[in-house]
């Protein structure tokens, strides 16, 4: 569990849970245990990550305030994907992403795959296929021991270390207080790394505040050593996907830069029938097939909608 | 679940200018403040289409261009000495191009891909194309043009196309599949001096890894610099296009392997050296005679990522390449004369993402020859039996990647030549980006480039996708 804890399938399409996990809730909260709501969390955000197929929009931009309102100082530069996810292993507790950059057209086909692990113990793979390098490379790009950020996905705000699945054991997990934000009564949870996760996270305390009524992550504040808060990340658009209340939309602030990405979720299909090999190092390069198994994968939802 | 509307060109402008506006009166949002976020901002952004290219729509939305025109000058010039004193060459204008790069793929029914890529150029005065005795004012290339079907295990790929084999990014010494062209200065890294050769290549995946196997039944060679390049050799005889007289084929197998935190291959090719050799013209005549040569590869090439550090190494053992020999003599004026050789070569890098927006690699490579083979006399290699060159590349992203700073030294590991290039390149929005470079290049005056000493050049390039 990192600091980007989000919602649902897209959750997955940065490659994980982590603070994107948080964003979904739990249906069992009880009292101020923290831990049991974010491995509730957990639990229910494997709901949206299961053979899913989404289609994701990546707004960045830079940011400003007007009336204490945020707001992009210039016009954001946009990237559509389609991002496909599966959950593996004994637990079906790792999860194998992949996702495709479609728009704009000169970075159509460009894609990245990671595979995040449940285990403490294994650090997360990821690979990204540039077709001017005409191979696909592996990146390393997290889990370091300084305090420096990993690699950006796609360009956003948005980090591969936010691709770490759950990790729970890693974190000493409690509840602050119960408190409120934009007239939703929420958790404030925080959660802070043990000495071996602090090697590998810039995020040295994040603070989850979860929504009590939809038990959704409404916003996680991520502090550095220093204690700095560095970034922040805001959920909105909160919908209920096949029984579990995720958001559509999350917006990450980095408050040293003044720069945003907002990753929307135009499209979540959850119980895709997802070839296993769709989510291997081939997809990046073999376009015959990656675009052939996207195309049936569409023609599913497709029929799906039909009936 | 549907996809939000579409705005029109004129409604983003708009949008765009009152972000502008915007940005002008807002002030940064401080660590310590509360705000508020509304994300309907981001539906006025959506991207200008939600459908993939592939799925509907005619021909023409799987074709994009990209228009661009290139400058670069000198800002200094070498100084040549001669007996006549020092000479120092001209400045001014080395490259004025017009270039349009196309692009088109096309997904059929039952697992059918066509990808074709070309280019066309224009070369205007003032550039070293231009009013060039030797060849048009224009040029067009067939960068790709090939078939792929792809099934549940197999993937066969026909046509025109590119293999990269090895890790180390720009400098792997397996590398070697393709040709490449540095038709001059502008050209800096690997990636984008690859040249397409038409081959046949198939894969097949399975869960103890992939083999890929491969025929090309017409190699080409990399080509000449074009005369007037700062790359053009300067020799005493003219070197002819080489010409074949037999046919030539090259075929190659690689198995590859991921392991948690690594990805191996091992690899064995019978291929045709890219650099032709030229051995000197026979008696009375001024062309110097192309060299084929073919020769056996093998390979292995692996990575390990530790953390953000990742390590990379290819070792390629070559048997039967050509090296030049010539006698020993003090004077030197000896003619070199090739002979069968082996050479071992390696390439180990690290890459180090330094942030999320910074990032650093660092590559050597080197290769030693031996075992020299059907040697008569007292005779050496012309050049030192064991040589490499190094790579380092820095980069700098800002703005979401909208600009790009990046910095590349390539240098021979005996620092007889070297290239220093530092560039810009800034996406203006998804249609314009333009981009700068400087280059300095250092020479030896017993390099293989002595007139590129000291020189110094600035270039520009600005570009228009649609």
């Amino acid at each position: 569990m990192t600091a980007l804890s989000n919602s649902g399938a897209y959750a997955r399409m940065l490659g994980g849970a982590g603070i994107l996990l948080l964003m979904i809730f739990s249906t069992s909260a009880q009292g101020n245990e923290g831990r049991q709501i974010m491995e509730q969390v957990e639990d229910n955000q494997r709901k949206l990550t299961q053979a899913a197929f989404n289609r994701v929009q990546l707004s960045s931009c830079r940011y400003g305030l007007q009336n204490n309102q945020i707001t992009c100082a210039d016009r954001p530069r946009v990237k559509s994907l389609e991002t496909v996810q599966i959950n593996i292993g004994d637990a079906q507790r790792d999860t194998r992403t992949i996702s495709i950059v479609r728009e704009p057209a000169a970075e159509n086909g460009v894609g990245m795959l990671s595979y995040t692990y449940d285990d403490v113990d294994r650090d997360n793979e990821t690979w990204l296929y540039l077709s001017a390098l005409g191979q696909v490379k592996r990146i390393a790009a997290g889990n370091s021991e300084d305090d420096h950020e990993p690699a950006s996905l796609f360009g956003s705000e948005f980090t591969t270390e936010d691709q770490d699945t759950g990790k729970l054991d890693d974190y000493a997990i409690r509840i602050l207080e119960e408190t409120e934000i934009s007239d939703q009564a929420v958790w404030k949870i925080e959660a802070i790394p043990d000495e071996d996760r602090m090697r590998k996270t810039r995020y040295a305390r994040v603070v989850h505040y979860v929504d009590r009524e939809r038990h959704v992550v409404l916003r996680s504040d991520m502090y550095d050593r220093q204690g700095r808060e560095i970034k922040r990340l805001m959920a909105s658009r909160i919908e209920k996907i096949n029984g579990v209340w995720t958001a559509r939309s999350l917006t990450m602030l980095n408050l040293v830069s003044n720069r945003l990405s907002n990753m929307a979720i135009r499209e979540i299909n959850t119980d895709i029938d997802i070839p296993a090999d769709f989510l291997t190092t081939r997809t990046l390069t073999d376009s015959a097939y990656r675009e052939t198994e996207l195309r049936r994968l569409r023609q599913q939802i497709d029929s799906r909608a039909s009936d | 679940m549907g996809i939000c509307g579409i705005p029109g060109r004129h409604t983003m402008q708009r949008v765009a200018l009152a972000h502008v506006l915007a940005g002008s009166m807002l002030p940064a949002a401080s660590l310590a403040q509360d705000f508020e976020l509304s994300d309907d901002m981001f539906d006025e952004a959506e991207a200008s289409s939600s459908t993939p290219p592939d799925a509907t729509g005619s021909w023409t939305d799987r074709l994009t261009m990209e228009l661009g025109h290139q400058v670069l000058g000198h800002l200094n010039r070498n100084r040549q000495t001669t007996p006549d004193g020092i000479i120092q060459q001209a400045h001014g204008l080395e490259v004025n191009r017009l270039s349009a790069n196309l692009r088109f793929q096309e997904l059929y029914d039952n697992g059918w891909l066509l990808r074709a890529t070309g280019r066309i150029k224009a070369y205007l005065p003032g550039g070293y194309e231009f009013d060039n005795s030797a060849r048009p004012d224009h040029e067009t290339w067939l960068d790709e043009l090939y078939l792929q079907r792809s099934g549940s295990d197999h993937s066969v790929t026909l046509g025109r196309q590119t293999i990269v084999w090895g890790e180390t990014v720009g400098n792997s010494v397996l590398d070697i599949i393709n040709t490449t062209e540095y038709r001059d200065l502008t050209i800096i890294d690997l990636e984008d001096a690859r040249r397409h050769q038409w081959m046949v290549n198939w894969d097949w995946f399975s869960d103890a890894g992939t083999i890929s196997g491969f025929v090309n039944l017409y190699p080409e060679f990399n080509p000449l610099p074009v005369v007037g390049s700062p790359l053009f050799p300067e020799l005493p005889w003219r070197l002819p296009t080489a010409r074949r007289d037999e046919a030539l084929f090259e075929t190659g197998v690689r198995w590859q392997h991921s392991l948690p935190g690594s990805d191996l291959a091992i690899m064995a090719a019978w291929l045709y050296e890219n650099d032709v050799s030229y051995a000197p013209p026979a008696a009375g005549e001024t062309d110097a005679r192309p060299l084929f040569n073919d020769h056996l590869l093998l390979g292995f090439s692996g990575n390990r990522a530790i953390g953000r550090l990742l390590l990379t190494l290819d070792i390629a053992y070559s048997r039967n390449v050509l090296a030049a020999y010539a006698p020993v003599r003090e004077n030197g004026s000896a003619l070199p004369r090739y002979h069968p050789t082996d050479r071992l070569a390696t390439s180990a890098g690290l890459e180090y993402a330094l942030t999320t927006t910074r990032q650093f690699s660092f590559s050597v490579a080197a290769e030693k020859f031996s075992g020299a083979r059907h040697i008569h006399g007292n005779l050496q290699l012309v050049d030192a039996d064991t040589r490499g060159n190094l790579l380092l590349r820095y980069s700098q992203r800002h703005l979401n990647e909208d600009l790009v700073l990046s910095a590349t030294l390539q240098s021979e590991l005996d620092g007889d030549l070297s290239l220093a290039n530092l560039a810009a390149d800034w996406r203006i929005n998804d249609d314009w980006s333009l981009g700068t470079q400087l280059i300095v290049t250092r020479a030896e005056h017993d390099s293989l480039f002595p007139g590129l000493d000291e020189d110094v050049r600035l270039g520009t390039r600005l570009s228009f996708s649609f």
